[in-house]
């Protein structure tokens, strides 16, 4: 582990009654955007819990920040270094952006008022919502809501950042704002962002992990996820039925991913299309 | 009525006001000051200095008692403090008739709407997290949920401040509109001292029950199971015999009884109450946080519920005992008296007030007593209760009722209207030779078609205006009762027994009609005749109609038959 390795840990598992959730992951994080790619059920959120130390691993071990999660004192000094949205943050919605995001700090452990106050006027400035802070969130929109959830994580500069599914709900130009926030403020620290959104990782993540079935099925650069689907991806003016999947683009062609037939007009592969073909190819022999 | 208005109307505004609110206003743009790369590049994080969990705690509590003192619960409290400001400072104050520690010490009972309102209010703060979905993210931040527990613990001085505010309020109105009378004694601030405590502790319990069970119901129980257990623990004991273990109850404690009979051990239960509070902070605490200093806070607390406890409800010991017993059996020992005319009003320490106002309303009617009269009258204020109901210790050391002091008159220890009606009545009924005053369960005296009845009642009527001297020689029947008044009620002038005690005598209807037509006639007249034939008219053999026939007037026909019966308070 060198000096810029935030998250270690090994064997990782977690269970869910007969389900089992996470299944003995190894996974290192350095400093850096990675994202957290996966489908429904994958696992995404269950990791990201436990590295926000708000869920216990069943076995495996974990540091975070050089501290181990299970300790009292470690627990502690992982969540004195960061910043974490959840799937569902919650709002509370009678308090206005400022008085929430003022809240969270509090539970930062910012207890003198006039510097945790220009720290949330600073965090609520980042996600630009400074005009609209004394209002009650349940006057915001929902992308607004969104960005109240990413201003509280921003407070005090963590050295972890967790986003789970962070841009859902936020609409296109709210997520270029969003990659261009993060690609700012996250430097110098660890942030891993679980989403959906292949193109927010291709834009913003030096990193991708695809986590399938409780497994890391990927890990390495967007480039190179990209890169495992050359050769199998091709666009043809009709459906081919030998393709694993296929879809009309917004050109009138139909775009497929699998084993491309001879002769085929091969285009160069997306992250999104190597991220279905290796999701749809380990679906496809669980199934054999 | 038209502040009650006022208040509906305010309330009215500030529900439409909130819920205007609720709907959503328009998006604004992510970079409504820039964008936020810019933003991000030239702003950085302050250097944020960590505070200590006591910093973080004061911290929350600060916002925390904002949110309470704003919220919608606490609102409710308030308007409900505001409506018993306006209807029992105000409105009903003048109903006040009695000693201002005896209105002081239901402190704690006009507090219990916002009590009630503020363990709603904290409940809903502390289970907020989860009911708007954020205790994972908060989870997830240093500061422990025992630390935030401590936070919403020290948002209790709202309440209390809420309560001194509306105590305030409700003194400064009654004591414009009351007609209470006496000193307030220092043990009063005892009471008060209660009210401000079921403050803090209904910000420690809507804690605790917010930890324990953050489940929307949980408060409304806990607030039905607190008002039930009270209750019960006020009841303990025979019905009608008082039990120092009342004084567990978080209810103002005291017997049906005046108080000044009472050995209230109010610094003892404001003790308890206290120790009932850091009990409840200690078991909101041990939800998150079982370290040795909560527990050993634990202990101490526990220590302290049975030391409180034991000295809130022990028995009296025997110089109160004694003490009372002695007030009961030998009032004469302990109260001064005015001396007015030819009689003496002699009240208890702290009634000097109600001695004046008795003075003052029957000093016309000691003037007017016929020269033949009796001299010397003696009213004082006398225990009229029932012995049992009286502490144990005290009653072991009493005679029977039948061997108890008494006195000409019993004053009674309120200022209501009709107990002045009463001790007029009963100044008549001792200047004729008549029991005066009864004690509970005696039947009253029959004295239907004796003439010293009316005599009686004119006597009573000495210096009141004509309609109110025929009002007091009136029966007064219920007139929503169900069933017709009967013969006994007909004939009955004594007052309202829970108001004024239970009745000594029974006139008929017929002689409440002489009294009247005697009233009627010119003073000097009638005043001249008592004189000249006293001893004939107060015998008791003389009748109604030998009085009519003395004095000229129409017979009043045959009178009612009726038998003895105890006519008391029924409720």
């Amino acid at each position: 582990m060198n000096s810029s390795t935030s998250v270690v840990a090994t064997g990782l598992t977690k269970r869910f009654g007969a389900t089992l959730a996470l299944d003995g992951i190894d996974l290192e994080l350095h400093r850096g955007v990675t994202g957290l790619l996966g489908p429904n059920g994958a696992g995404k959120t269950t990791l990201l819990r436990i590295l926000a130390t708000v869920l216990a691993r069943d076995a495996g071990e974990v540091r975070l920040l050089g501290a181990d999660p299970r300790d009292g004192s470690g627990r502690l000094e992982i969540r004195r270094r960061l910043g974490y949205v959840p799937q569902e943050p919650g709002f509370h919605a009678s308090f206005s952006a400022f008085d929430f995001v003022d809240y969270v700090a509090i539970l930062k452990e910012m207890a003198d008022r006039r510097s945790r106050h220009e720290e949330v006027r600073r965090v609520l400035s980042l996600v630009g919502l400074e005009a609209v802070m004394h209002k009650r969130i349940r006057q915001l929109s929902g992308g607004m809501r969104r960005r109240v959830g990413i201003a509280q994580a921003l407070l005090g500069s963590p050295e972890l950042l967790l986003f789970d599914e962070p841009t859902a709900g936020l609409d296109p130009e709210q997520r270029l704002r969003f990659r261009e926030l993060l690609g700012a403020s996250a430097d110098g620290c660890t942030t891993l962002i679980s989403t959906h959104q292949t193109d927010d990782v291709a834009a913003l993540c030096q990193r991708v992990i695809v986590l399938l079935d409780g497994s890391v099925r990927f890990d390495g650069t967007p480039r190179a996820l990209a890169e495992t689907a050359t050769g199998r991806v091709w666009l043809s003016s009709e459906r081919d039925p030998s393709a694993r999947l296929a879809w009309i683009t917004a050109e009138g062609r139909v775009r497929h991913i699998g084993e491309p037939p001879a002769g085929v007009d091969l285009v160069e592969p997306t992250v999104e299309d190597a991220y279905l073909l290796l999701t749809g190819a380990i679906a496809d022999s669980q199934a054999a | 009525m038209e502040v009650i208005a006022l208040l509906v109307l305010v309330g009215i505004v500030a529900l439409l006001r909130s819920k205007l609110q609720r709907d959503g206003g328009p998006d604004v743009g992510w970079s409504a000051n820039g964008g936020p790369t810019e933003q991000a590049t030239s702003a950085s994080a302050a250097a944020i200095e960590r505070g200590s969990e006591r910093a973080v705690a004061r911290a929350l509590g600060r916002v925390e008692s904002r949110r309470l003192a704003g919220g919608f619960s606490f609102s409710l409290g308030i308007t409900f403090s505001l409506l018993i400001v306006v209807l029992f400072g105000i409105v009903w104050a003048a109903d006040f008739e009695e000693r201002w520690e005896n209105i002081w010490l239901n402190a704690p009972i006009y507090a219990y709407p916002l009590v009630g309102m503020t363990i709603v209010g904290v409940h809903a703060a502390v289970t907020r997290e989860r009911r708007d979905g954020t205790a994972e993210l908060f989870a997830s931040c240093p500061v422990t949920p025992a630390v935030r527990t401590v936070g919403h613990l020290r948002t209790a001085w709202v309440p209390v401040v809420a309560v001194v505010a509306f105590l305030a309020l409700f003194g400064l109105a009654s004591i414009s509109q009351s007609s209470a009378f006496g000193s307030i004694p220092l043990r009063t601030a005892g009471d008060v001292l209660a009210a401000l405590t079921l403050a803090v502790g209904a910000t420690f319990l809507g804690v605790a029950v917010g930890r324990w069970a953050p489940w929307w119901p949980a408060p409304i129980v806990a607030i039905v199971l607190v008002a039930v257990v009270s209750s019960r623990i006020s009841g303990i004991g025979e019905p009608g015999h008082w039990s120092q273990r009342r004084q567990l109850s978080t209810f103002p404690r005291y017997p049906d009884y005046d108080p000044v009979f009472a050995i209230r051990p109010v610094w003892w239960h404001l003790a308890w109450l206290v120790a009932l509070c850091a009990a409840t902070a200690v078991v909101a605490l041990l939800h998150d946080r079982r370290d040795r200093l909560v527990t050993t806070a634990g202990g101490i607390t526990v220590v302290a519920l049975l030391v409180t406890g034991v000295g809130t409800s022990r028995p009296l010991d025997e110089n109160e005992a004694e003490l009372v017993a002695s007030m009961v059996a030998h009032p004469e020992r302990h109260q001064d008296c005015i001396e007015r005319v030819e009689g003496s009003f002699c009240t208890y320490d702290g009634f000097e007030d109600l001695g004046r106002m008795f003075a003052d309303e029957l000093e016309p009617v000691l003037a007017g007593l016929p020269a033949a009269a009796p001299d010397g009258i003696v009213m004082r204020q006398l225990f009229d209760d029932r012995l049992e109901e009286l502490d144990p210790e005290v009653r072991d050391r009493l005679p029977s009722t039948a061997q108890l002091t008494g006195a000409d008159v019993n004053l009674g220890y309120s200022s209501h209207p009709e107990v002045f009606d009463a001790s007029r009545i009963s100044v008549g009924l001792w200047a004729v030779g008549l029991p005066a005053w009864a004690r509970p369960d005696a039947s009253v005296q029959v004295i239907a078609g004796e003439a010293r009845g009316v005599i009686a009642l004119w006597i009573a009527a000495r210096g009141l205006a004509p309609e109110d001297a025929a009002d007091l020689a009136s029966a007064h029947p219920d007139p929503n009762a169900a069933d017709p008044p009967t013969a006994f009620v007909l004939g009955m002038a004594w007052p309202e027994p829970c108001e004024v005690g239970p009745a000594p005598v029974a006139w008929a209807r017929q002689d409440l009609a002489a009294a009247r037509a005697l009233l009627a006639l010119p003073e000097p007249e009638v005043r001249a005749g008592i004189d000249e034939d006293w001893a004939v008219l107060t015998d008791p053999d003389t009748t109604t109609a030998e009085l009519m026939d003395r004095f000229g007037l129409p017979s009043v026909g045959p009178i009612d038959e009726l038998q003895p019966e105890v006519w008391e308070c029924t409720y």
